[in-house]
């Protein structure tokens, strides 16, 4: 048989396990050839009826030779169609090879050499989202189908109805809120993200507090909403309120981001007959909610007080564990209106509830307090 | 994506049996290569990788028919589920035709099943694939240690953690007595030839 190159390729385009599945389910017989630059000499591995018989790479010869080739992610290969004379001394099947050489490279038993690019290589630039949010684990089980928006579609308009949750499959949505001093983005979440929250949920009347718009091609998972809706309604009505009141101080925080953007100056706001009430790193324990009056969350910083919102009836005051927020008192101080009236809520009781809840409501939650956390940021800064 | 293979007349699909380590992959392949013994071309590959071995082997499917008068060749795989096995996995899935996602029926192991589907579902999608169109059997192993007093789901809660919204076949096993494996892989066969000869319909 006389010898002929009969195929030629990139590594990192038909790997090494391709390649070698690719000549076994033809039965091809011939020499395999690997070039990369770390080595001068190339790799080669003897070929018979689609099972490999011996092969060299660097110093090493045999099986070991051709696992090490495995290293070699990318590269040249060239496969010369000839007769193999070579005495088989790798007696695996192909398949057994490629499975076993694989393993061992996940193990990180076989070095990786890939080649180093002498060719300048045009990156192509993304996209700076300066505050883009990834959301925790998506639990499949909880989304019922999957829909898809080009870019710019509108997937929730701020002051429409609607109960509708989603989890961001793929793509980025941009949060978009209006308020009567202007509009301002507020962040852009990517996969894993949540759409919707838990109190339209809770509260089928409440309207949408933002608008989401689909940046660039979206795939969103629509979540099981009857779900959750039983899941709540089952809940006791204290955490239902603690849950209502923490989505509200996202609703807050998103529209004094948005003022502040618009123009209003952040250490405004505060009403001049506030007293002081918590003071930032005060060891509070309790968690207060408000009977009457008002209460205030502030930031101090070295350039003043940043008012962030007003607490108002219902609302909690205090750290709440599981919400995952760092607010009051380690970071943030609280004032109190004249006629403020607090009462102590067992948060053990609280606790215990917000245990038994499932891992998909406690993930809306914790993405509420990343929400949070990222818009307090951006509006202090 | 199935290979022809012409010199051979052959065509050769993949099916990969997926789900949470220990549910039973391993068992469900080694009683096939077992009790079918005769449909089994060579020797059944295993490579140990972490918490469950890797397992291949060829299976011809008798009494399916051919395709465009090719013979059907079946390569039969598992998926290692320890996240590090990532070139093991993405080459096993490469191509897939039809997946068997073996859940645990363990109550233990409620999590695990629903946490491998995502991932499976994952997986296929960056192949392109999209879960709810792949053909898909479940099958809920395990049954038997109901009668040793182990804590199992029921049937129905299974169905609703993870076939409310893929509504695929599903079957009762357990692969460590045989209960179920063959249904489970005639089913699935089954699902991927029908599947393929609808493909081969459209490139026409």
């Amino acid at each position: 048989m006389k010898s002929k190159k009969v195929l030629e390729g990139d590594l990192s385009f038909l790997n090494l396990g391709d390649l070698l599945q690719l000549l076994s389910t033809d039965s091809r017989t011939g020499v395999l050839f690997i070039y990369n630059n770390h080595f001068k000499e190339p790799g080669i591995i003897y070929i018979k009826n689609g099972n490999p018989h011996d092969a060299s790479a660097d110093k090493l010869q045999g099986i070991e030779a051709l696992y090490s080739l495995f290293g070699w992610i990318s590269g040249h290969f060239e496969f010369v169609h000839e007769d193999v004379t070579r005495v088989d001394c790798i007696k695996k099947r192909m398949m057994a090879i490629v499975l076993d050489a694989l393993r061992v490279l996940d193990e990180g038993e076989i070095t990786k050499f890939e080649e180093t690019n002498t060719e300048t290589i045009q990156t192509i630039p993304q996209k700076e989202f300066s505050s883009t949010l990834k959301g925790p684990f998506i639990e499949y089980s909880y989304v019922v189908d999957e829909e898809e928006y080009p870019d710019g579609a509108h997937i929730v308009t701020q002051g429409r109805h609607g109960n509708w949750l989603w989890v961001i499959l793929d793509g980025h949505v941009d949060i978009i809120k209006q308020t009567d001093n202007g509009k301002s983005m507020v962040l852009t979440a990517g996969s894993g993200s949540f759409i919707g929250s838990l109190s339209n949920v809770i509260q089928p009347d409440k309207t949408r507090s933002a608008s989401a718009v689909a940046h660039g091609h979206v795939q969103l998972g629509v979540i099981d909403t009857q779900k959750i809706y039983n899941e709540l309604s089952y809940l006791d009505d204290e955490l239902k309120n603690v849950i209502t009141s923490f989505d509200n101080r996202l609703r807050k925080i998103t529209a004094r981001y948005t003022d502040i953007n618009a123009g209003i100056n952040k250490f405004s706001g505060l009403p001049e007959n506030a007293k002081p009430l918590i003071n930032m790193g005060d060891n509070v324990q309790n968690v207060f909610k408000i009977i009457q009056g008002e209460a205030y969350i502030v930031k101090r910083t070295g350039g003043g007080d940043i008012f962030l919102m007003t607490l108002d009836c219902g609302d909690y005051i205090g750290n709440i564990h599981f919400l995952g927020l760092d607010y009051e008192p380690s970071t943030m101080s609280v004032y109190a209106s004249d006629n403020l009236k607090l009462e102590i809520i067992d948060i053990q009781a609280i606790n215990n509830e917000y245990d038994k809840l499932s891992v998909t409501i406690k993930n809306i939650i914790e993405y509420t307090a990343m929400c949070i956390t990222l818009t307090t940021k951006n509006t202090c800064s | 994506m199935a290979i022809f293979n012409i010199q051979k007349r052959e065509i050769e699909c993949k099916i990969v049996y997926y789900g949470p380590g220990r549910c039973g992959k391993t068992t469900n392949l080694e009683y096939i290569f077992k009790a079918f013994k005769k449909q089994v071309t060579g020797e059944m590959v295993s490579v140990d990788t972490e918490g469950d071995s890797t397992l291949f082997f060829d299976f011809l499917p008798l009494g399916l028919g051919k395709i465009k008068g090719c013979d059907v060749r079946v390569q039969i795989f598992t998926v290692p589920g320890q996240q590090k096995y990532s070139s093991t996995r993405k080459l096993v899935l490469k191509g897939v035709d039809g997946v068997v996602f073996v859940a645990d029926s363990l109550e233990v192991r409620r999590e695990k099943n629903m946490l491998s589907l995502k991932d499976l579902q994952q997986n296929l999608k960056d192949y392109g694939l999209s879960i709810s169109r792949i053909p898909l059997v479940m099958q809920y192993n395990k049954r038997d240690l109901a009668s040793e007093g182990l804590p199992i789901m029921s049937i129905e809660k299974m169905e609703r953690d993870l076939n409310r919204q893929l509504k695929v076949p599903s079957f009762q096993a357990s692969a460590i007595k045989g209960t179920g494996v063959g249904n489970t892989l005639q089913e699935c066969l089954k699902m991927t030839l029908i599947s393929l000869q609808r493909e081969l319909k459209w490139s026409q």
